[in-house]
């Protein structure tokens, strides 16, 4: 299964963090704005295009120091389910 | 028969076609009528029309209003903004339609008994209110729910969700010496160095009336049993601002845009967290703080 991020929302920088701002005609949809951190960006970065976890592992594991996999994987694998459920990444099988 | 108003802090000149006149029953249109200018910023061309409009759901943005009676619909493109606005139940209007083509407008008004001596509210709702939005976007500036005192020449803006206090702080201040701009929808401009906040007709039931005032602090009220007030700072103030902005997700440029505009606020006024209790004591807190 891939992943990939929908085109219904804007990462920009606020006060040298980065934010992601819905674009969404619904008010409860403001509620979802958020401070990303550093990995949480490098995610959504890599789901730009349609991507596996397997190698959105690899990926963090070329660029970061990590826990060990299986934590890294839950990890991933928790954000992109909240993203999931945000509307913010779709599934691509 | 033209008028001049200035809401939100914008100029339109409005310009009726045939022998339609603006309805001078109107509070709202006496209230924020004011002298010819040479050059508003924008005219607006009032015209009556007997075809209905009609959405085309396919393209632009679409806004459903919830159990009010409308639904709406925003049309942007690079040159023009096509609002429309479809009542269920107006006992005056059927439709109406606003295309925005730089400063010039045609606000076009389908009513429920076409004539051709008809009278016309400039501040038609919801059309007005989507109108402005976008104007003042436009010119980088935003709305935003809130109530505002002027304390002094000092402008302080209370802002959170409907039913939170925003109306009664409003009040405490007023009884403290300090005057109401707006107690629901005011209009932030970042035109000029210091933020101004400028009274805008936000709905037909409320009352407002033209004022502006520089905006000295922003504070994120909740209701508690103790007065407390904390800086919000960093992206959590941007997010928090944000949130209580009318933003209409045109797009991405569009998002980027009221973004920046919300950033430039959030880095020329304080903002704060503030919980209070129903009297004056806040009042005294907040002035303490010498903004």
């Amino acid at each position: 299964m891939k992943y990939k991020s929908n085109d219904n929302f804007i990462i920009d920088e606020a006060a040298g963090d980065k934010v992601l701002i819905p674009i969404s005609s619904s008010v409860a949809d403001m509620g979802n704005m958020l401070v990303l951190n550093e990995t949480s960006s490098f995610i959504l970065e890599l789901v730009k295009e349609p991507i596996s976890i397997d190698d959105i592992v690899v990926s963090f594991q070329k660029e970061y120091d990590c826990p060990e996999e299986s934590e890294l994987r839950s990890d991933i694998e928790t954000f992109i389910n909240q993203m999931i459920d945000k509307g913010f990444i779709s599934t691509n099988n | 028969m033209k008028i001049y108003t200035k809401t939100a802090g914008i100029s339109i000149c409005y310009h009726t076609e045939g022998n339609s006149r603006f309805s001078e029953q109107s509070q709202l249109f006496r209230g924020f009528a004011c002298n010819p200018t040479d050059v508003a910023d924008y005219n607006i061309t009032v015209r009556m029309v007997q075809t209905p409009h009609i959405i085309d759901k396919s393209i632009g943005y679409l806004g459903e209003g919830e159990n009010i009676g409308h639904t709406w619909h925003i049309l942007h493109s690079d040159d023009k903004e096509i609002i429309t606005t479809i009542f269920e139940s107006s006992p005056t209007y059927l439709t109406a339609r606003l295309t925005l083509d730089g400063n010039s407008g045609i606000m076009e008004l389908c009513p429920t008994s076409f004539s051709t001596e008809q009278d016309v509210d400039a501040y038609i709702f919801p059309l007005y209110n989507l109108m402005i939005t976008r104007l003042i976007h436009q010119r980088n500036g935003l709305l935003i729910h809130s109530s505002v005192v002027n304390d002094n020449g000092k402008g302080y803006l209370f802002t959170a969700v409907s039913g939170t206090g925003k109306s009664t702080m409003a009040r405490i201040w007023q009884s403290c010496g300090a005057t109401i701009v707006n107690d629901d929808m005011i209009a932030l401009n970042t035109q000029q160095e210091e933020v101004i906040t400028a009274s805008n007709i936000a709905m037909p039931y409320y009352n407002a009336s033209p004022a502006e005032v520089h905006l000295k602090g922003i504070f994120l009220i909740s209701q508690s049993k103790t007065n407390f007030i904390r800086p919000v700072v960093g992206a959590n103030a941007v997010l928090r601002l944000f949130s209580n902005t009318l933003y209409h997700a045109l797009n991405k440029d569009v998002a980027t845009r009221h973004l920046n505009i919300v950033k430039t606020i959030a880095a020329r006024v304080p903002i704060f967290e503030l919980g209070f209790k129903p009297d004056s004591d806040i009042v005294n807190e907040i002035r303490a703080l010498n903004l």
